[in-house]
């Protein structure tokens, strides 16, 4: 399996406009070399888009998020806490 | 690339980043830009003149040659449309009907993938993707680690790209 490339990392927060604009300059001076971070950019691309702007994920997670509001469990909050040491 | 070797045919060379040039040059200026392609062409023509006259002397990679010509060729382009276009309303995009086909189905595919999500999954892609919450804000909001967020839009991410894969 190929090892991931230092960058794979920066592809999402790209494509959301999420980089610093230092970030964002190396990333695109990176990729015009990386053909493999290209491939993966490109590919995530179209996706990202449709998941931004087709309204997918306004009905479905709008219905889907109701969890989100109601407090987690006392040993899921622990759970996390611990993880985040 | 290697550094310090020019290519033997300029244009074979250059034309293999067409895709990376025309995905830098939409990112920029929007995909619904009708002048995208043209900017592109004139990277490309630009790039192969420079190579031919020798003013590309391999010091750098062409990748990182190339990606100087399109930075600046974009910076102009935005500087002269800024002048030129200060008042006037921009035009309407030309979609091409058949890109613009692919893309409805992929966008079906997609919801169909999305629709049948667990909803851990899905109110993940929902913050991250639609609310556009940063991977921390979206640990804090859910209540899980930043770790797992990411486990969980890879996760979905993989799933939806194995059903658009063309």
């Amino acid at each position: 399996m190929k090892k991931p490339c230092h960058f794979d990392h920066l592809i999402d927060e790209y494509l959301l406009d999420k980089l610093k604009p230092e970030d964002q300059a190396a990333f695109e001076e990176h990729y015009f070399i990386c053909p493999h971070c290209f491939a993966k950019l490109d590919q995530q691309s179209e996706i990202v888009q449709i998941l931004k702007k087709e309204g997918i994920l306004e009905t479905t997670g709008g219905a889907g998020c109701e969890h989100v509001h109601k407090p987690a469990p006392w040993w899921r909050r622990l759970l996390a806490k611990l993880r985040r040491r | 690339m290697v550094k310090g070797i020019k290519p033997a045919c300029p244009e074979d060379a250059v034309l293999k980043y067409r895709p990376v040039i025309s995905f830098r040059v939409r990112k920029a200026l929007g995909s619904s830009n009708p002048d995208w392609e043209d900017v592109v062409n004139e990277i490309l023509t630009q790039a192969v003149a420079k190579i031919q006259s020798g003013e590309f002397r391999g010091d750098s990679s062409i990748g990182t040659f190339l990606y100087t010509i399109t930075s600046r060729r974009i910076i102009d382009y935005i500087r002269q449309k800024t002048r030129v276009l200060k008042h006037a309303p921009e035009p309407a995009p030309y979609p091409d009907p058949h890109e613009e086909m692919e893309h409805r189905e992929r966008a079906k595919q997609v919801e169909l993938v999305v629709n049948g999500l667990k909803p851990k999954f899905r109110d993940v892609l929902y913050l991250y993707y639609y609310k556009e919450l940063s991977r921390e804000e979206v640990a804090r909001t859910l209540d899980i680690s930043p770790r797992r967020v990411s486990e969980r839009v890879n996760y979905a991410l993989k799933l939806i790209q194995k059903a658009v894969r063309k």
